[in-house]
């Protein structure tokens, strides 16, 4: 079986994979911990090795291997996104922080709502957000990162916070990052006696390549999976063609493949950046089984 | 659709149009007066090739199954290190550690009886898994043809992600040396008898450049200086070494810059090399004394338009790795050929000079203008000396403008706008080549409405006393030595000289001086001609001139573009051009022909006339004598 074969094949597996997780009701909240916190982080589906300012949101032994600022939006039918991260080194620690908003709809006070809120609408209103602080470090030629966060879900008059912890490791080995995380270690979102949901606790594990060239373009990728205490495994892949015409000027098309953490999101995801010197402004297009979301941000390195 | 049409023109505005200084090698480059024949010519050896090493190498065959003479391993993890998982990376990778580094070497050798001298090369650092070693097949076919022995040392495994390990490159060499005095003294050899182990050259390249360096000074060691445990027992006659775009100060033996006496020594680097973008080889030149008495020169040759890697045929143009197109700007190199002529002229004509006595090459290291035939295309500014030259002023001494090196030397200036000593800068931000030298500025005109009234000509003189003469035996056989950059500062106009047969008494107070205008730089570029004259004084008073650019070319700063990116040279660089001074060789004798009655043998005045052009500056260096042998003066580039 060649390459080609088996990229076919794990991709198939995918969308059989992503139409039994479709039919599963959303079991987890708040769904902002769900949903990509930035374009890159949609199109490479897995980040759990990524080398990314929003790492902090993917595995925080990742957080400031790239440094920077990240600041985002996505635009559903019926919610708004926002995500800001920003990393830096300090002394032999990489520090990170962030934050998440997402503005939304719901049709009832039940947790977890449906995620189809999003673009369809609801009649109450409803908000999710998580701030989040990561430290990370190099041992032993392995980096190490912890992330300590708050999340919060209202609905309506209702709210209730949670502290979270994600806690992560990665490695190089020749071109590739190898990475595993344990997010969303904590109790969970109870709004009312009759409205709670567990956490998103996730154990992932992913890859990143770096440094591939193809002729005259820069060809990255990304693969990994989580788990969720259900059982259920959400595998994902991404791909990243870059090609800079000259120093400092570069441009990337990205696509993701995953299987769906959410009823309604749907598998496939495309999108691009164009960076000049330090700023990159990203766009990613997310499937959704009512319409499409779109995503940008601006990237400051 | 039209969003991208709108974008392409807006990066395309981003990539500066290729930017070129004028090309004076029509005429600087115009006449052939050497009469050697052209060294890049093959000779009539026929050439064999043959590699040694350990025979067990895991990733070169030619260093596995094709060696024909075996060699040990050496212990160099005192001079090399690479700590943590790369290091183990790294010895996963060659199968070896530090402690047990190859001596391994392709060699290229004329079939005869020989003995022929030995030339080693080294290439520089450079992706490990890209073997270097075979870059230099153009070289070693060459001068074996000619009847030299060339070996390429591989140092593959010294390359990669490492740092300060160039003592240990240099050390390297002088271990396959040691091989190379097996090889020639043992019986079934194939190079049995056919090395002359006294006429020896290292050559290196980028940190092999530096390498030599080393190599030659632990040559004359007893002890390794950062650790006298280790003891050295090379003493080998190495007369020359050539260092192509070498790093310089990345090894400092006892924390001092490397030191180097009495031996020849060939520097070449290119404008636009995009890796050592800096000069950094002349400090070496600068630090290479000659104090035996012995036979010695040293040369360089800066090249207009050659990079760093085109030195090696493996390297190429990527100065900057793989994505080198990205970054650098490659359109206005020397095509690939062009810029290893060069090598194979300058580094053939060399080693013909310095290892086989060929005496005729000469002239071309004091002025390659001699050499129009041979010489590709380009600008070439030159530095040379020799072992005979006293350095009157050097500038390095003390803070006094007016004294020279030695007693009895005299410095003076008249009608200078400009006269300081200070260091020589490289064009890298805040870097300097770590030498003094003069700045002088001048500008002939008076100020005032009249644009055309011109003062009496500036002059910067060297007086030279009766006994320093005479110690340095400075008479008609002599000549005289410097290097001169000229710079881009155009000092203002000269202030009118005050009428003090006027008295003014009614006048309480002189009004204050003012300070002449400051020094500008114009809004384009000086396209004047850059010229003055050279005039000696003898006791008598009788004096001759003769015009510095018979001598060699004067030329105003050279700029170069490295970078694709437009401004990125800019950013990068504090200026845009290299300060690489001329050098100017005038015999005596030729004052002569100018005027009959000089007394050449009691010279008491060099003087620097700024006659040629009404303003500019230039920065001035190792003024002194020299009784240079006429055999690099046949051909001078006076007699044209």
């Amino acid at each position: 079986m060649n390459r080609a074969d088996c990229c076919l094949r794990g991709a198939a597996c995918v969308l059989v994979l992503s139409t039994s997780a479709a039919a599963q009701a959303d079991r987890y909240a708040p769904t902002v911990l769900q949903i990509a916190p930035t374009p890159r982080a949609a199109t490479l589906a897995s980040t759990t090795a990524a080398r990314d300012i929003e790492a902090i949101f993917g595995n925080p032994a990742m957080v400031g291997v790239a440094v920077g600022t990240v600041a985002g939006m996505g635009r559903f039918d019926h919610a708004t996104h926002l995500t800001l991260a920003s990393s830096a080194s300090l002394g032999p620690f990489n520090v990170g922080i962030g934050a998440q908003y997402l503005d939304a709809f719901t049709q009832g006070f039940e947790l977890p709502y449906s995620s189809y809120a999003l673009q369809d609408g609801g009649d109450r209103q409803a908000s999710s957000a998580v701030g989040a602080f990561a430290l990370a470090m190099t041992f032993r030629g392995n980096r190490v990162g912890a992330a300590v966060k708050y999340v919060e879900q209202r609905v309506d008059a209702l709210r209730d916070g949670a502290p979270s912890l994600d806690l992560g490791i990665a490695r190089d080995v020749s071109r590739y990052t190898l990475g595993v995380a344990v997010q969303n270690i904590g109790a969970g979102i109870h709004l009312s006696p009759n409205s709670s949901a567990q956490l998103p606790l996730r154990v992932a594990a992913g890859v990143t390549s770096y440094g591939w060239t193809v002729g005259p373009f820069d060809v990255n990728g990304s693969a990994g999976a989580s788990v969720l205490p259900d059982g259920i495994v959400l595998p994902a892949f991404g791909l990243e063609l870059g090609y800079a015409p000259l120093e400092g000027y570069s441009f990337a098309v990205r696509a993701g493949i995953k299987r769906p953490e959410l009823r309604a999101q749907q598998p496939l995801s495309f999108g691009g950046s164009a960076a000049l010197d330090r700023f990159a402004l990203e766009y990613a297009y997310e499937e959704w089984i009512n319409g499409g979301t779109h995503r940008v941000a601006l990237r400051v390195r | 659709m039209r969003r991208i049409l709108i974008l392409l023109p807006a990066l395309a505005a981003c990539v500066a149009p290729l930017k070129l200084a004028k090309d004076d090698s029509p005429v600087v480059l115009s006449k052939h007066l050497i009469t050697a024949p052209d060294p890049a010519v093959r000779g009539a050896f026929p050439v064999r090739t043959l590699y040694y090493g350990s025979g067990t190498d895991k990733n070169r065959v030619v260093f596995k199954d094709s060696v024909a003479i075996k060699t040990g391993t050496v212990d160099g993890s005192k001079l090399a290190d690479v700590p943590g998982q790369a290091g183990k990376d790294r010895t996963k990778y060659w199968g070896f550690g530090f402690n047990k580094m190859p001596v391994n070497g392709r060699v290229w050798y004329p079939q005869g009886t020989g003995p022929f001298p030995l030339v080693l090369v080294v290439h520089g650092n450079h992706n490990m898994k890209d073997f270097s070693d075979p870059g230099y097949a153009y070289l070693g076919q060459l001068l074996a043809s000619r009847g030299f022995i060339l070996a390429s040392v591989d140092e593959n495994f010294l390359n990669g992600g490492i740092s300060r390990e160039n003592d240990a490159r240099g050390w390297m060499l002088l271990q396959h040396l040691k091989q190379w005095r097996r090889f020639n003294d043992s019986t079934g050899s194939p190079l049995q008898g056919k090395v002359d182990m006294n006429r020896i050259a290292l050559m290196g390249h980028s940190r092999g450049g530096e390498a030599v360096a080393v190599a030659g000074a632990f040559n004359r060691l007893k002890h390794y200086p950062d650790d006298a445990t280790i003891t050295f027992d090379f003493g080998f006659n190495i007369r020359s070494l050539v260092a192509i775009a070498p790093v310089d100060g990345q090894y400092r033996p006892s924390d001092k810059p490397t030191p180097l006496n009495n031996i020849n020594y060939l520097l070449i680097h290119g404008s636009h090399d995009g890796d050592v973008s800096t000069f950094s080889g002349l400090t070496q030149y600068e630090r290479i004394k000659f104090t035996d008495g012995g036979d010695w020169f040293k040369s360089v040759f800066f090249v207009y338009r050659a990079n760093h890697g085109q030195w090696n045929s493996v390297w190429g143009n990527k100065d900057s790795g793989p994505r080198s197109g990205r970054v650098l700007d490659l359109r206005g190199l020397l095509s690939p050929e062009e810029q290893r002529r060069f090598a194979e002229v300058t580094i053939t004509a060399f080693l013909e000079a310095t290892l086989n006595s060929k005496r005729e090459y000469l002239p071309l290291f004091r002025d390659h203008r001699v050499a129009g035939g041979w010489l590709p295309k380009t600008m070439y500014t030159t530095r040379f000396e020799e072992s005979t030259f006293k350095a009157a002023a050097d500038f390095e001494d003390d803070v006094d403008v007016t004294t020279g090196s030695v007693p009895g030397i005299r410095l003076g200036g008249d009608s200078l706008a400009t006269w300081k000593e200070a260091m020589v800068p490289f064009r890298s931000r805040n870097s300097t080549q770590f030498h003094n030298a003069a700045w002088i500025g001048w500008n002939n005109r008076i100020a005032g409405d009249d644009t055309t009234k011109m003062g009496r000509p500036a002059a910067y003189e060297i007086a030279l006393g009766d006994s320093l003469r005479s110690a340095w035996r400075v008479d008609a056989s002599s000549a005289l030595v410097f290097s001169l950059a000229a710079t881009d500062a155009k000092p203002g106009p000269r202030q009118p000289a005050r009428d003090t047969t006027k008295k003014d008494s009614t006048a309480k107070k002189a009004a204050p001086a003012r300070r002449p205008p400051p020094p500008r730089r114009p809004s384009g570029p000086d396209t004047t001609v850059f010229d003055l004259s050279v005039e000696i004084v003898d006791a008598a008073g009788t004096s001759a001139r003769v015009p510095l650019s018979a001598y060699g070319p004067v030329r105003r700063p050279v700029e170069s573009y490295i970078y694709r990116r437009s401004g990125r040279d800019k950013l990068r660089f504090g200026s845009l051009s290299e300060m690489v001074l001329q050098t100017y060789v005038i015999p005596f004798n030729d004052w002569r022909r100018i005027a009959p009655t000089l007394d050449l043998d009691r010279v008491v005045k060099v003087r620097l006339v700024f006659d040629r052009t009404p303003a500019g500056s230039l920065v001035l260096d190792n003024i002194g004598f020299s009784r240079i042998s006429r055999d690099f003066l046949i051909a001078t580039g006076s007699d044209q």
